[in-house]
């Protein structure tokens, strides 16, 4: 009987101080480090593609596949040339620039399951907003530049509400 | 530095200003416009279709089946049981005159599919220009087209894949087959992997062409000298012919 | 003036945990199974691209025949207005819901992509039977569920008569759709066959009417509530009818497949030289799950034992899983014709009969889902009052007894 009120007693104390471990636990998040693409420009602004990838993706998929309407400029493929070193590896997300954003973000896609995660070196194939070509290097973006976007992203999605 | 260009900040901040965001967000037949526009898809006036001579095809040339395995990626896992095969060579022998053939069979493309019409999902599909596809985004891999079909044409994906090639996505637990090297013909090269490789390296057995234009080599030739379908007895009407069965 | 049944839910002691504890690991090692083939794909499984669908589909196509065959004493009882089997008619609806759900899970697990579900449920393909089916199983589901509720909630009894009409016609539908998923198979020389719709219908009541029979047992056995002669005399005489009528459209099939020259060999393979199929046909469906059980039901000793009675459903049971492995993966094994009048070879098995090896984690899918079904019955009857205290004879029908033995035929012939 006892024991079972000293429980009841500590128990918000117990509870606030798992509350305080958890907060003092909650630092700053830093972005993860993506992979800058070859290139100056997207095919849709930034703040587009971050938003509405998906969807640009999966009305191509279908225009493409079930009726043969193929515009390259929305191509899954068009993204990988791009955006993906052909050294990129599922082992290590962080060099793959669609599996580090998705790995951080925790959103679950299975586009890779079938398709090439990586171009091919010698596709001979270039998006035609690519003027390097596949092979061409890709560096890390700075850290600083990811933190101007997702505060201009957080902005937007403020506004909209 | 210099080669790897940072995006133009300015640039993308007056691209990506909230205007262009929310015309997306309110409507998203932006992008329809956009693919119309740029692409104008397969069309239905074509129905694209191989035919195959058996008199110049040699039961020891597999040229085409390499082929094909190349230009798709099917590499296999040595387990000849559930290792896809798009296209086979299959050897005949008449059961009363001991007379031989040997021919390739692949997906037949017919014009009434059983697997598109046995398929739950409508992942099973018939292009407008007479291709049969799996669209793999929405097979749940049940597998009742592989019973539904009488050629026997199509293999499911057994195990994990990776480094498939960037044309011919395929993943476990899709049922794949022939495609009629669709990425090449959305791409205007006229002609297919096995065609391609029968010419050069086999016994020019193969014509690929449009089925419904009666000026192509194919019609022509069908015109001249008539073919056969495997189980013509089906009535399915197949986009891929035969000589000399 | 009839004698009032009473139902009562069964109490959750002693053996009771045990069963339960039994059938959960048996569905969490089903489930382990699952997860092992989707997890490495298909190839650890004995299904090739030859033999598509394998061991999981015997096991759920049994169940889900056997789950639209479960509820025909419920049917008899409100369709055929036999108040005999009034007092089984809640557990008959329970006992298809479940096994019907245990099919439809193995079914489930074994897809290539058992993730995309909610794929199967928003794209449909309207010429698909398959499509049909799925629709044909839900469907299924809610109108039992409803029948169930009109029999448990007394305010609503009065309706259960139309709950009952509609879940027996839907039923024979079920069944003649599962059948067609093969009967659409114009290429595969096996299941080419209007006559797979009505030996599905068949198998269904001689298959559910098993399952029913030995769950019925257990349940009083082991609540150790009274199970009169009546009621098991008439069930175990309807067992038998439904046998011989199985066997009777088995025969059809064959004989009418004979006639067809094309069809001959496929039938030697089934009837005289298939190896396996072979035996399993002759000796485990015919002998072992239809002439013995036969015997066993009508001797007039013997049939009255309960143990030889569970014996003969054991049989039915076990030769209705040969006979689907016979119908699915026999069918698949013979070789598809695709050019009559020669003697095809390639690398891809053409002309050959393909070899089938399941391995064990498709029998411990199957079995999981047989677990699943069991579980949900046992859980069933614990929560809610289906399960008649009594079913002793006086209990059950006190002036009929002597008009017993002629009345299951007379049942059997109507259904
Ligand atoms: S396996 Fe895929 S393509 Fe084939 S019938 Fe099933 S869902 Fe359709």
């Amino acid at each position: 009987m006892a024991a079972v009120s000293l429980v009841r007693s500590l128990l918000p104390a117990l509870l606030g101080a798992g509350l305080l471990v958890l907060l003092a636990g909650c630092g700053e998040v830093s972005a993860p480090r993506m992979m800058e693409a070859r290139g100056d420009t997207c095919v849709e602004p930034v703040e587009v593609m971050r938003r509405d990838h998906m969807k640009l993706l999966k009305h191509e998929r279908n225009q493409a596949l079930r009726l043969g309407a193929r515009t390259e400029r929305y191509s899954l493929n068009g993204c990988i040339e791009c955006h993906v070193s052909p050294t990129a590896s599922r082992e290590d997300p962080s060099s793959h620039f669609c599996l580090n954003c998705h790995a951080f973000n925790a959103v679950r896609f299975d586009c890779f399951q079938c398709h090439a995660d990586k171009p091919m070196p010698d596709s001979g194939r270039v998006h035609a907003l690519n003027p390097n070509g596949a092979q061409h290097a890709l560096t890390v973006a700075s850290g600083e530049e990811l933190a101007n976007d997702a505060q201009r992203l957080v902005a937007l999605e403020i506004k909209a509400q | 530095m210099s080669n790897e260009s940072k995006p133009d900040l300015s640039r993308r901040q007056f691209l990506g200003g909230a205007a262009a965001v929310a015309g997306l967000a309110v409507a998203p037949g932006v992008f329809l416009v956009e693919s119309a526009s740029a692409a104008t898809g397969a069309s239905s006036k074509v129905r694209w279709g191989l035919l195959i001579d058996t008199n110049l095809c040699d039961s020891g040339c597999d040229a085409c089946v390499t082929a094909c395995n190349k230009e798709h990626g099917l590499n296999g896992h040595g387990r000849p049981a559930t290792d896809a095969q798009y296209i086979r060579k299959v050897d005949l022998k008449d059961r009363k005159t001991g007379a031989t053939r040997s021919l390739p069979v692949m997906c037949q493309h017919c014009e009434h599919p059983p697997c598109v019409d046995v398929c739950p999902t409508g992942a099973s599909m018939k292009r407008p220009d007479g291709i049969v596809l799996v669209d793999k985004h929405i097979c749940i891999g049940c597998r009742y087209c592989m019973m539904a079909c009488p050629y026997k044409a199509r293999s499911f994906v057994h195990e994990d894949l990776t480094d498939q090639l960037p044309h011919t996505p395929r993943g476990k637990g899709t049922v794949e087959s022939c495609n009629l090297c669709v990425h090449r013909i959305d791409r205007g090269d006229g002609t297919t992997a096995c065609v391609e490789a029968c010419n050069r390296d086999g016994g020019s057995a193969m014509v690929f062409g449009d089925l419904n234009d009666p000026n192509s080599e194919i019609s022509r030739r069908l015109a001249e000298f008539g073919s056969a379908a495997i189980r013509a007895d089906f009535k399915l009407n197949p986009g891929v012919r035969y000589r000399g069965i | 003036m009839k004698a009032k049944v009473q139902f009562l839910e069964v109490s959750g002691k002693g053996g009771y945990i045990g069963l339960l504890g039994g059938l959960a690991a048996l569905l969490v090692i089903g489930l382990l199974s699952a997860y092992y083939m989707e997890h490495h794909g298909h190839h650890v499984t004995g299904m090739t691209n030859q033999i598509v669908w394998g061991m999981p589909h015997v096991f759920a196509i049994f169940l889900i025949v056997a789950a639209s065959g479960a509820l025909n004493v419920a049917s008899i009882a409100s369709v055929f207005g036999k108040q005999v089997y009034k007092p089984l008619a809640p557990l008959s609806a329970l006992l298809s819901m479940a096994l019907l759900m245990g099919g439809l899970a193995v079914l489930v697990l074994d897809l290539g992509r058992p993730d995309r579900l909610i794929v199967a449920m928003t794209y449909y393909n309207f010429k698909s039977i398959f499509a049909w089916n799925i629709f044909l199983y839900t469907g299924f589901l809610g109108i039992v569920l409803v029948y169930l509720w009109f029999m448990l909630e007394k305010r609503m009894n009065r309706y259960s008569h139309y709950a009952g009409f509609t879940a027996f016609i839907w039923r024979l539908i079920l069944t003649t759709g599962t059948g067609s998923i093969f009967g659409f198979l114009v290429a595969r020389e096996a299941y080419n066959a209007a006559i797979l719709a009505p030996l599905f219908i068949v198998m269904s009541f001689s298959l559910g009417l098993a399952v029913f029979l030995l769950v019925l047992m257990a349940a009083y056995r082991w609540t150790e509530r009274p199970l009169g002669d009546l009621v098991m005399r008439r069930l175990k005489n309807l067992l038998g009818v439904f046998i011989g009528a199985v066997l009777y459209f088995v025969a059809v099939y064959h004989v009418t497949n004979l006639y067809a020259t094309r069809l001959h060999g496929a039938e030697a393979f089934i009837l005289l030289n298939g190896g396996i199929y072979t035996f399993l046909f002759w000796f485990v469906q015919i002998l072992i799950g239809s002439v013995l059980p036969l015997i066993l039901l009508f001797h007039p000793t013997l049939g009255r034992s309960r143990s030889i009675i569970g014996t003969a459903c054991v049989l039915v049971i076990l030769g209705g899983l040969a006979q689907l492995y016979v119908i699915i993966i026999g069918g698949q094994a013979w070789p598809l014709n695709l050019f009559p009048g020669y003697e095809i070879s390639s690398s891809f098995y053409d002309g050959v009969v393909a070899s089938y090896r399941p391995t064990l984690p498709e029998f411990l899918l199957g079995i999981g889902g047989a677990a699943l079904a069991m579980l949900i019955v046992a859980l069933g009857v614990r929560f809610l009052r289906l399960l008649p205290a009594s079913l002793a004879d006086e209990r059950v029908d006190p002036h009929a007894a002597k008009a017993a033995a002629a009345e299951p035929e007379a049942a059997a012939a109507q259904a």
